[in-house]
């Protein structure tokens, strides 16, 4: 039942110009610790052209950019609940995930691609639940 | 249209491409397609598609550019929402021009018993705290002008959409809120009759949150009141408003129901309970024996009774045990009622109200009649009725004895 979906395919690894793209994987988790409904890990540094794949561990999660918080000219994503999907970024700068049925309950996750220091300005200043808002702050400070 | 069915459709046909190809070849073997049933496989957890915001934006769009509208003649009153069985005050017969009533819903995750019993308990989304939400009563013509909160201490997002409305879902595409955020929508009440009103975030959120208990009734009357066939006024003395929720409480693998720390905790095992489509409980009013016993509905012999049923997810086909539905309203206000009914029928997704007047005293049983879900899954409540006892309509004339032979 694995699907890949793979955004701009190649192009982003040539120009990157990295000899070898690498894959990292992100868990869906109803629980991990005392946190309830997460993206395992909830950060992560990666560099233009590495692909990043989110893992179905806990069923009833989705993988999916939310509106707006993505680096200008970087092509969205959106995968359906239970879906793993593989997604190679290859704009430089902090792409921000939710789980649509749990953004409410904080289920976000920030995926930094290259040497980003700062998100852009006004980032978190957008309409965000307040669970979702509180974890993507922290997140930010992984930075 | 909201949906992304390319994708769907694509996954879907693959899926029964292949359990067509497993059950033929199976049947091959066998010879029988009976023999073929145990090759198949539990379904793999499906990808449920996510339905799309363009559409939402594009309405967004229409609303800027639309004529604004002058309600500054209208009267504004507030409604006082109350707890089921009982209904706000009200007028049955409108007095004045039509008005905008004002009312205020706050969404309440929490914890609710469902089955003293068993222990079954669920994470209730509700609208002000109670399965079914307050009963809302307008008149034809009039606006409701609704207030939605949501504590600060929830951690879903939620909505609502009226049947009785018209446009963006309902209503449903304008009130999504998170955690600690409200908002406030007004819509005209163009139909009489009695409609359901429910949360629905949007794909698999839809059935997730009306199951969990987040639906309700709004009663828009004539403004003249309710009529017979005849034209005829038709008064009541007293609401009786019924919810009748179906829930699928996920189970451990001894079948004991399972708990959770937070609401939001089960969306997954609840999804896999709904694929069943059978309900572990069907109840009245959130719980088993919520309106029995010493909660039953009081009431004396000569008075009238509307009972409204609620029932947002299934069919539902209410029957008072040893009375009748004098008139029922199944469709809408301005449908002549039904007479007589010995049973009605109220349709998934849909609110019905039928009018009778008691004629003897005594305990009355209101059921689903699907007398499986009345006995075994709870969908039964009470009438208690004092008063005297008509020995012109029934009388014991033997008690039971042995058969003399």
């Amino acid at each position: 039942m694995l699907k890949h979906l793979v955004l701009s395919l190649a192009t982003g690894a040539l120009l990157a110009g990295s000899a070898v793209a690498e894959s990292y994987e992100v868990q869906m988790l109803n629980q991990s610790g005392t946190d309830t409904m997460v993206f395992e890990p909830a950060f992560l540094r990666i560099a233009p052209g590495d692909t990043v794949k989110f893992i179905a561990t806990d069923k009833g999660h989705n993988g999916e950019i939310i509106d707006g918080m993505i680096p200008d000219g970087a092509e969205t994503f959106k995968g359906k609940i239970n879906e793993e999907i593989e997604v190679q970024l290859d704009v430089e700068g902090i792409y921000a995930v939710k789980c649509l049925p749990h953004f409410a309950m904080g289920m976000v996750m920030t995926i930094a691609v290259g040497a980003v220091e700062t998100p852009p300005e006004g980032y978190l200043e957008e309409r965000l639940p307040p669970r979702a808002k509180e974890r993507l702050t922290a997140q930010l400070e992984g930075l | 249209m909201l949906y992304d069915t390319k994708a769907g459709t694509l996954n879907t046909s693959r899926r029964n491409v292949l359990r067509g190809t497993a059950l033929a070849g199976a049947a091959a073997i066998t010879g029988t397609f009976a023999a073929a049933a145990p090759m198949r496989r539990p379904l793999s957890t499906p990808t449920l598609r996510i339905p799309d915001n363009a559409l939402v934006q594009a309405q967004a769009q229409q609303m800027a550019e639309a004529e604004p509208v002058d309600l500054s003649g209208y009267e504004r009153v507030q409604q006082r929402l109350v707890r089921p069985p009982y209904a706000p005050d009200h007028d049955q017969v409108a007095t004045g021009e039509p008005k905008i009533v004002e009312i205020e819903l706050t969404v309440d995750e929490r914890l609710m018993v469902v089955d003293e019993d068993t222990g079954a308990s669920i994470w209730a989304m509700t609208y002000n705290g109670s399965v079914p939400g307050p009963l809302i009563i307008v008149h034809q013509g009039d606006y409701v002008e609704l207030t939605l909160k949501s504590h600060t201490r929830n951690v879903l997002e939620h909505n609502i959409d009226f049947h009785a409305s018209t446009g963006a879902l309902g209503g449903g595409a304008l009130t999504h809120i998170y955690p600690g955020e409200e908002t406030v929508l007004r819509w005209k009440a163009t139909k009489a009759g009695c409609f359901t009103y429910h949360c629905a975030p949007g794909g698999a959120m839809i059935p997730y949150h009306v199951c969990h208990g987040m639906n309700g009734a709004v009663m828009v009357l004539p403004r003249d009141g309710l009529k017979d066939r005849d034209g005829n006024a038709l008064p009541y003395d007293k609401i009786a408003y019924i919810g009748e929720q179906d829930y699928y409480l996920p189970t451990d693998e001894n079948g004991t129901y399972r708990t959770y720390q937070n609401a939001g905790d089960d969306y997954a095992d609840s999804l896999a309970a709904m694929r069943t489509l059978t309900p572990t409980h069907v109840v009245f009013n959130g719980a088993v024996d919520a309106l029995t016993g010493n909660r039953a509905i009081t009431v004396e012999v000569g008075q009238t009774i509307l009972m409204i049923h609620n029932q947002c997810n299934r069919d539902s086909r209410p029957h008072l045990i040893g009375g009748h539905g004098a008139f029922v309203w199944e469709s809408s206000f301005t449908d002549p009622p039904l007479t007589g009914m010995e049973t009605w029928f109220v349709r998934g997704g849909s609110a019905v109200a039928a009018m009778y007047t008691f004629e003897q005293p005594g305990v009355y049983a209101y059921v689903n009649h699907n007398l499986i879900e009345a006995a075994l899954l709870g969908a039964t409540a009470h009438f208690s009725v004092s008063g005297l006892w008509n020995n012109a309509l029934m009388e014991q004339v033997v008690a039971p004895r042995t058969i003399e032979t």
